[in-house]
Order: structure tokens, then sequence, then C-alpha cells
């Protein structure tokens, strides 16, 4: 039996849990936690577990949809759908790139070893190659 | 002697001594009411506040033991009898009360983390919708038998039983004071089964380790137990309808039997959840707990540590803080909607008894 997937938030954090929310989620999404067709817990469940607003559930949905990663629907919640990955322009690969320079640099700063923060980064390349020879399957 | 007194003595024993228990029940993490470090029952401030709630407790229990005695000496009969509980319940409020102001002060910051597990809840009723049913089958059957039978029902019929076994409460043949209990019956259990599937949906405090499995089970218990209400209720609405109609002796047995049986599955049950603790908690190896998360609400949000208002909180069940189960969060208006039925049932069942005189 496959571990059921858990989404962490921290409301000590900058980011606002919404944001929280959506990264989380597309996180497993990318990561094929979940394949097309299958359902997220509704909103209300998420709010109740989190402790959190339903209107700021939504909203993490409302982003996921945007993004084409999932379906809302009025009665069952959201479905996950197939989605395309689009051909990224020069300057989303850029603006990615930054940002990636930016997280390692402030962890660097915390005080995160450098051979952590490579370690982690290979973990999650593996991860995506592995998931992507598992769909090309 | 009053006979009442033996039932009332062992009710008094045991009340006090689930109250003693208490402490030792609720989450490692929530103490009195207030969240804590885990550790800090062990410490020195920690046990004085257990001591002292269990000295206010044992006393007021002894309290209530001598009113018993008093009320039992003055030839006071059940109901009056019963209010030697008083005591009990108020000095046993009051120590907790004074415990928890002493815990105050140790209060540990509400963790700022959350977690959730990303599934769809699929929640499975005990028994499955036929077991879920039974106490409607029952209700209806007997509403069935009484409108076939109505001029075999005698004119005046016991319905209450006091403590002692003497019948102390009568009603007519009237439909409102014949069927209306059954109706009420039937609201109550639907509330009931209604409220059993909140519980199932409601927050999962901890989403992983060890302390998953031992909430669902907990979870799963207390619904159990709402489930064994709904029939305990059915039967004591069908009681003085089917001894009116059916042959004395059979349906008095086949009542006590299914009576008795009920409450022992309800004690096991309740001693089932007091093994298991507060969510489960009394599995869970401390390791697991060593950062405080309490039941994930808001110290500020509980007045008196027992009633919990947060409109902010989507979850309309939390656990309680003191005790075995849950209570509503009177934040929401919906748990006053439900509150509001259930307090109205019974005051409208005893409506209709009146009225049916």
């Amino acid at each position: 039996m496959t571990e059921a997937p858990i989404l962490r938030i921290d409301l000590s954090s900058s980011v606002p849990a919404y944001r929280q929310i959506a990264g989380g989620i597309r996180t497993m999404l990318v990561a094929g936690g979940f394949g097309p067709g299958d359902l997220l817990p509704t909103i209300r469940q998420l709010a109740t577990d989190l402790g959190l607003h339903p209107n700021t559930v939504a909203e993490a949905y409302r982003l996921l949809a945007e993004e084409g990663w999932v379906d809302l629907r009025r009665r069952t919640g959201a479905v996950v759908l197939d989605r395309r990955t689009p051909r990224p322009a020069r300057d989303v690969v850029d603006g990615f790139a930054r940002r990636i320079d930016e997280l390692v640099a402030e962890a660097v700063a915390a005080g995160v070893p450098a051979r952590i923060l490579s370690a982690r980064l290979s973990e999650i390349v593996r991860g995506l190659d592995s998931t992507e020879r598992h769909r090309e399957k | 002697m009053d006979p009442i007194f033996w039932p009332l003595l062992v009710v008094i024993a045991l009340v006090g001594l689930l109250f003693l228990l208490m402490p030792g029940l609720t989450r490692p993490d929530v103490f009195f009411a207030v969240t804590v470090d885990p550790a800090f029952r062990a410490t020195a401030e920690g046990r004085r506040a257990t001591t002292t709630y269990r000295a206010v407790s044992m006393a007021s229990s002894l309290l209530a033991l001598v009113a018993l005695a008093l009320a039992v000496h003055n030839n006071a009969h059940e109901p009056r009898a019963v209010f030697a509980l008083v005591p009990q319940l108020l000095g046993t409020t009051a120590g907790f009360l004074i415990a928890r102001r002493l815990v105050r002060p140790h209060a540990a910051p509400l963790a700022t983390t959350r977690e959730a597990v990303v599934v769809p809840r699929r929640v499975a009723l005990s028994g499955g919708w036929p077991l879920q049913a039974v106490p409607f089958i029952v209700l209806a059957a007997v509403s069935a038998l009484v409108a076939l039978r109505w001029q075999d029902l005698p004119a005046r019929m016991p319905v209450h039983w006091g403590l002692t076994g003497q019948a102390d409460r009568w009603m007519d043949r009237s439909p409102a004071a014949v069927f209306g209990p059954l109706a009420s019956a039937g609201l109550m259990c639907g509330l009931m089964l209604i409220v059993a599937i909140g519980l199932l949906h409601s927050r999962r405090v901890r989403v992983t380790g060890e302390a998953a499995p031992g909430e669902a089970s907990f979870r799963r218990v207390t619904a159990t137990v709402l489930l064994v209400a709904e029939l305990l209720i059915a039967l004591s609405a069908s009681h003085p309808l089917l001894v009116a109609l059916l042959p004395s002796t059979v349906v008095e047995r086949a009542l006590l039997v299914m009576t008795v049986g009920g409450v022992a599955v309800a004690a096991f049950l309740v001693a089932l959840l007091v093994r298991l603790g507060q969510g489960g908690s009394r599995r869970v190896p401390l390791s697991e707990t060593a950062v405080p998360v309490g039941d994930r609400t808001p110290d500020s949000k509980w007045i008196w540590g027992m009633l919990y208002f947060n409109a902010d909180d989507p979850a309309l069940f939390v656990e309680k803080r003191f005790g075995i189960g849950y209570t509503f969060n009177f934040g929401r208006p919906s748990a006053w909607v439900l509150i509001g039925v259930l307090i109205g049932i019974p005051v409208l069942l005893g409506l209709l008894r009146r009225f049916g005189h």
C-alpha cells in the first residue's frame, strides 16, 4: 500500500497559506502522486483538517485550475486533469532559474550545507525522471 | 433504607472514579484544557495541578455521598435523591478550573504547522447502512403494530419506571401520546446518525505515524457508541407500547435482554474509549508527541476549557479538551441549529406526553 500524500503548511511562513497549499499539491502532481481522473479532497474537508477558512483552500484550488492541473466541480470537488506540459518561453525558464539561484543562496546563507542541497536537487531530478519514464510506459 | 440508595451509590462511585482518571485520558499535550509540553505533566507544577484537581474531585464525591445519605435519611425519593450528584459535578468542575489556573502560565505556543491527508475522505459507518437502519426499523415496526392493534391498547399505560422498577409516570391512549414519542425517538436517532457522520468527517488532528490509526479507531468507536445509544432510545420509546400489547413475560424478558445487552456493549465501548485515550492518544509513543500540537485548536478560543467558540474554524465537531469524546464548535451557526433540535426533541416529547394526558 502506498503512503497517503500528506500536505504540510506553516502558518508562520511569509508565504500565504493558499500559495503553500497550491505549491504542496502541485509538487504531488508533478511527482505523479495523482493520475488523471483522481479526486482531490473537497474544499471543506481540506479546510477542516488544516483549520483554515474554506475560501483559502478554494483560492489554492482556483490557482491549480488556472494552471490546468485540476477541473473544479461543484459536487465532487477537484478532479485531476491529464495536463500537457507547455513548452516554456525563454523568460519563464530564466525566471525559474533566478528563483532557484535565490532559494539556494537563501539556504546557504541560513547555514544549510551545499552537499545537502545538491543531494536534494539530485533526488528531485531523479524523481522527475522516474515519473517521466513511468508515464511513457 | 430506600432502595434508591444502592443504585445511586454505585453511580456516584463510578462517576467519581472516572473523574479521578480524567487527567490521564486527555492528549499528552493537552493538560487541564491547556496546550502544554507533553513533559509538563511530570514536573512538580504538573503534579501539583493533578493532585489539587483529584483532592477537590474526591472531596466533592464524598460530599455527594453525604448528600445522598441525608436525602435517603429524610425519605427523599427519586428524582430529589438524584440531586445528590450535583455537589460531585460542581465540585469536580471547580477542581478542574483551579487546576487549569495552575497550568495556564505554562501554556506552550500553538504549533504553526498544519498537516492534512490529500485524499478524499471515505467514511464507513459501523456495520454499514443495514445495521444503522435497525433503530429506525424497530420504531417503524412498533408504530405499525400499534396502529394495527390500537383497540388492544389499555386506556392508561405506564411510561416511566423509577430506578427501583416501580412505574411512576403514566400516559393515556391518544395518537399524540402514543405516536409522538415514537416519532421523537426516530427524529433523535436521525440526528444522532447525522452527528455520527459528522464525527467521522471531523478533523484529523494527527495524520502521520502511530497516532493516525489510533485516532481513526477512536472515531469509529465513538460513532459506534452513538449507534448503541440510538438502539437504546428506540427500545426505550417502544418499551411501554410493547409491554401493553404483547405477552408481558416474553416482552419483558426480551426487552431486558436487549437493554442489558445494549448497556453492556455501551459500557464495553466506553471502556475501549478510556483505553484508547482522547483521540486515541494513549496508543501513541511519547516520542511522537515531542512537539506540542494539542488538538489543533487555539487555547484562546476555549471558554473555561470547556466551550469552543471559533467562527474561523470550519470544524463543526472538535475533541473535548477534558474528558472523552467530541464537542461542538459553538462559533458555527450549524452547531446551534443541531443543539436547538437536540434540546427541542425532549421538550416536544414532554409536551406531547402532557398533551396526551
